[in-house]
């Protein structure tokens, strides 16, 4: 105070980009501080997991029950619960960092402080954006790597059906998180400058957000045409490799057409082995099990299209909010 | 009461420096529900002299708001243009300060004056620091514990430091009590006069413009009723008293004009360029005030 007070007035050509994260960061630490609390407890949780380590055998199990079921890694349950947590931080983002990020300026009237001094009403939104946001990747970056962790413990103890495509499992990637949370960030952002009101605000991007998030999942197995293969029926499956998820496994027969049932006289009743149904289907002229599968090295492929996809998102919604806010107030120079 | 057409705008002396030009502003919103859309305000053109204290009045609901939120910059006008000058050839800079002295309520007032110097291209610590302790306001006490009246005050403090060309306040004395009133107005009436800047304030309370307004803005359903110097204003009208009568007992244009069994007022503007003539007994002639003067019209617009 001593140093202002001998110099009166201060002038300068312009407010630097410095003063406008100081302004973000003075009004939003607690918030930005209270997320890396509850990444790290997070992280902790994922760490602390023993998953995939032991291995189960189910001892009721006889051998073809063990081969198929018998190998779910210990804790997959309490694994499944840590990456759903770590997988909704892009909403969490959305709706309790972004939503009231304008909203409450505007209920509380101090967007009209905010924009009545010599900085535009976007730049001070890019100061709180930049601020904010870099943080949300971060964190978000983070909670991807320990959670590919997990999800790489959980696939070292179930080689065999373990698919890298399955929900949770496949979105436990940096870049998607990130992706996740930058998409969020930007969601919650144009819901606060369109709607104004916290409580909306949040409520349309909870739902927005769990929907763009559950319908691109639904598209995820399609990034890329899946490979067709044809399998001789009885012969080694190529595609029993781990991590790679299967979409249709279908009886061919010589006409090159799919079977969809078993033929009628192979179900007769008796005591089946896998080879005197397999020799039945060959008499009944089905030689070749078609196969259409994501082979598992398509997984990095595969996420950086979603990463992509929800990027253009993120900027698509941040230039919707640069635009409205635009229109909504004036002065370009300051 | 009569009601007749509004005054034309009083000449303003050509060549005065203009802090503010503003040009056919409107400002349109656009609801749900009907009428789906509506003019808060329309027409309005004006300027205002440079280093002056203009009032800007109208009833609640005749665009006082938007006028100086547009004039602010916080709002976009749908059509129109405003031009802010700088003191002394310098870019124009507006200070705004809203009806609800917006504050952060988790900053303290030296957060707030943080806030300020680093928000701004010009700050002023000092005047910023000085109003603080004129009014006694406590400096580490977040601002949301504050009463209305100091939340006030700290939102003066922030808009003065950043020394503005124009300095718009909007109700600025609504959470102030009496005394303080005064000397918040004294204090602006001093910074006026020190720092060559421009202050327009709306207000409802009329009886505290008396001395204060050297401009006045007059707005009614979103237009520009009045705009000019206030003794200019002043002189061209008169009150004219005396019994009952159905008209004025000299020339003019009646504002207002009311009745009591046995008495007849009316204020009434005199024809351009005539002082006030003598008239007959039993009819006296007073001077209008500006408060009389700012009621008759809103009284004769509806209050709107």
């Amino acid at each position: 105070m001593i140093k202002s007070l001998t110099v009166p007035q201060r002038t300068r050509a312009r407010v630097g980009a410095r003063d406008l994260l100081w302004l973000a960061w003075r009004q939003h630490r607690w918030v930005i501080l209270s997320g890396a609390v509850l990444v790290a407890v997070l992280c902790g949780y994922m760490l602390s997991n023993e998953a995939g380590i032991v291995p189960v055998t189910y001892q009721s199990c006889g051998p073809l029950c063990t081969e198929l079921f018998g190998r779910f890694p210990e804790q997959s349950a309490a694994a499944d619960v840590q990456l759903w947590l770590a997988t909704g931080f892009g909403g969490l983002v959305g709706v309790f960092w972004a939503a009231p990020l304008v909203a409450r300026e505007f209920e509380q009237g101090t967007q009209l402080l905010a924009w009545s001094q010599d900085v535009s009403a976007r730049r001070w939104l890019v100061g709180k954006v930049v601020v904010l946001a870099v943080a949300a990747v971060g964190f978000a970056a983070v909670l991807g790597v320990v959670a590919g962790g997990l999800v790489g413990r959980l696939a070292s103890g179930d080689p065999t059906f373990y698919s890298a495509f399955s929900g949770t499992r496949f979105e436990a990637s940096a870049s998607l998180q990130a992706s996740f949370a930058l998409f969020g960030f930007a969601l919650g952002l144009a819901a606060s400058v369109l709607l104004r009101r916290t409580i909306p605000a949040m409520g349309v991007t909870l739902v927005l957000f769990a929907g763009v998030r559950g319908a691109v999942s639904l598209l995820r197995l399609h990034y890329l045409p899946p490979i067709q293969l044809l399998v001789p029926v009885g012969g080694n499956t190529p595609v029993a490799t781990a991590g790679r998820v299967i979409l249709s496994w279908d009886m061919v027969n010589t006409a090159g057409q799919v079977v969809t049932a078993i033929p009628a006289n192979c179900m007769l009743p008796g005591t089946y082995t896998e080879a005197v149904m397999n020799a039945c289907l060959v008499r009944n002229g089905i030689l070749h099990n078609l196969v259409v599968y994501q082979p598992a090295d398509r997984l990095p492929t595969f996420r950086l299209i979603e990463t992509g996809i929800f990027v253009v998102l993120a900027v698509a919604l941040f230039a919707v909010t640069w635009l409205w806010l635009r229109r909504s107030t004036v002065r370009g120079t300051r | 009461m009569t009601t007749t057409e509004p005054a034309p705008p009083a000449s303003v002396p050509t060549g005065e420096p203009r802090a503010v030009r503003v040009d056919d502003l409107g400002k349109r919103y656009r609801r749900l529900r009907a009428p789906r859309e509506i003019w808060a305000l329309r027409h309005c053109g004006f300027s205002l002299p440079a280093g002056r204290v203009a009032a800007l009045v109208g009833a609640n609901g005749a665009g006082k708001t938007t006028l100086l939120s547009v004039l602010a910059g916080v709002l976009t006008p749908t059509e129109g243009t405003v031009a802010v000058n700088g003191i002394d050839g310098a870019p124009g800079r507006v200070a705004f300060v809203a009806q609800e002295k917006p504050l952060y309520r988790r900053f303290n007032a030296m957060d707030m004056l943080r806030f300020g110097a680093r928000m701004n291209r010009v700050w002023d610590q000092d005047t910023a620091l000085r109003w603080l302790e004129r009014f006694g306001i406590p400096l580490n006490q977040s601002c949301g514990l504050l009463s209305g009246g100091q939340q006030a005050q700290v939102a003066f403090a922030v808009a003065l430091g950043s020394r503005p060309s124009v300095l718009l306040l909007d109700e600025p004395l609504s959470n102030l009590d009496p005394l303080v009133r005064r000397e918040v107005i004294g204090e602006l009436l001093a910074t006026v006069n020190d720092t060559g800047m421009t202050l327009l304030l709306s207000t409802h309370v009329v009886t505290e413009l008396s001395g204060v307004a050297d401009h006045l803005l007059l707005l009614a359903g979103g237009r520009l009723l009045i705009d000019g110097d206030v003794d200019e204003l002043l002189t061209r009208h008169v009150t004219y008293l005396g019994p009952r009568a159905d008209t004025p007992p000299g020339p003019g244009v009646v504002v207002t004009a009311s009745h009591t069994e046995r008495q007849s007022t009316f204020l009434v503007r005199l024809p351009d360029g005539t002082p006030p003539q003598p008239v007959a007994e039993p009819w006296l002639t007073k001077p209008v005030t500006l408060e009389q003067f700012v009621l008759a019209h809103l009284a004769t617009n509806g209050g709107r």
